[in-house]
């Protein structure tokens, strides 16, 4: 029998964060990017993190530095301000999960096992549940990874 | 097989409680202010209890850091009702918070009094919490917890192995509070192991059980040369 609670679905309605800059994936994908490129530590690091103003800005005074939407990039660069990405695929600090990416990198998950097609994505949307246990526990039995509590949780 | 363990020699000790803050700050344990502590609603994971030998003035005081034993036959495993608290594969006496319902039988069955309940929400006014471990979660109102090993930095270690494509060597992990200690008298590491520095100190003719008539076949081990081993009843 299954059971199917609101809120633990993997399928359920996940929220699309609004993002302060309209970023498309798609297009930086297009133009020869790979996700790790920008997101530096998704292979080397705990977390995976995002880029900095910095490294945005660095290639756009080449590329496009006059569009609308890469002039906000520049602008948050030049006051020295982060630019206060939305997290799309969040796991709630109320699971007191402490998720290792590099580890999941290194057991050679593809980015999109969890994060679905990002590079097709001109809005990066979630499309599984990232919060969802079954599901965790389900890959890391198939993998024979660890399927300790300690192992996610503490 | 892996049977993380410790040993504490009690003849360095020299109760300075540098293990204990460490712990604290490691583990983001919170502070519960003089009114509660004087409840008994400290929540240390490690505390050092104080004994005295001889009649005064010939008096000597000896230390003793005392945290989860993680038991290998733990009185506060089979008494939990939500399976929050088990023995793990590689000797922890696990906590999982978000399990939890904060029935508090797991404290009342632990015969070292070495488990905390978090009787209200953990407060870090800012700027405290800019110092929180982000590897360590804060554990909510409601919800029990003790020494954990520094299990945090367990996994971190046979992370960076792994990543390194290497085993875990002894001494690659160290515990919050044997990294402290200025004396050198926490060892931890695998008691599987006959090689490391652990199990080495665990063999030891000083070496005793804390209670250990109780048979919970705990994981930390203690070293004393003195006559004094445990407190007598």
């Amino acid at each position: 029998m299954t059971v199917s609670l609101v809120g633990c679905g993997p399928r359920q309605n996940l929220p699309t964060p609004e993002q302060p800059i309209a970023y498309d994936h798609q297009v930086h994908i297009e133009a020869g990017l790979e996700c790790v490129r920008c997101h530096r530590g998704a292979e080397e690091g705990v977390h995976a993190g995002m880029p900095s103003v910095q490294a945005c800005a660095g290639c756009h005074r080449r590329e496009i530095p006059d569009h609308p939407e890469v002039q906000k990039v520049m602008l948050a660069n030049e006051n020295r301000e982060p630019i206060l990405w939305a997290k799309v695929n969040v796991i709630p600090d109320s699971a007191m999960v402490h998720f290792n990416h590099r580890a999941h990198a290194r057991a050679g998950v593809e980015c999109l096992t969890c994060h679905g097609d990002v590079a097709s994505m001109t809005v990066a949307a979630p499309v599984r549940n990232v919060a969802d246990m079954g599901w965790c526990v389900e890959c890391h039995r198939e993998n024979e990874a660890s399927d300790d509590c300690l192992a996610c949780h503490r | 097989m892996t049977r993380w363990g410790m040993a504490i020699d009690l003849d360095r000790c020299t109760g300075c409680e540098a293990c204990v803050v460490a712990c604290a700050a490691e583990n983001n344990i919170q502070t519960v202010g003089e009114e509660q502590a004087r409840e008994g609603r400290a929540m240390h994971w490690l505390r050092i209890e104080r004994y005295y030998e001889g009649e005064f003035p010939n008096v000597r005081t000896r230390f003793m850091p005392v945290l989860c034993q993680q038991c290998g036959a733990a009185p506060c495993e089979p008494v939990c009702p939500v399976y929050a608290t088990y023995r793990n594969p590689e000797g922890l006496n696990a906590m999982v918070y978000s399990r939890c319902i904060g029935t508090r039988f797991c404290a009342n069955n632990c015969p070292y009094t070495v488990r905390v309940f978090n009787w209200f929400d953990a407060e870090f006014p800012a700027p405290l919490d800019s110092q929180l471990n982000p590897d360590v979660s804060v554990r909510p109102g409601g919800v029990m917890e003790k020494c954990t090993f520094c299990v945090q930095r367990i996994q971190a270690g046979k992370d960076e192995a792994a990543q390194e494509e290497r085993d875990v060597a002894d001494g690659d992990i160290r515990t919050a509070c044997q990294q402290s200690c200025p004396t050198k008298a926490i060892a931890f590491g695998d008691l599987e192991d006959p090689d490391s520095e652990v199990s080495k100190w665990a063999e030891s003719p000083r070496a005793f059980s804390l209670l250990g008539d109780l048979d919970t076949r705990p994981g930390v081990v203690y070293l004393s040369g003195s006559e004094w081993r445990e407190p007598a009843e």
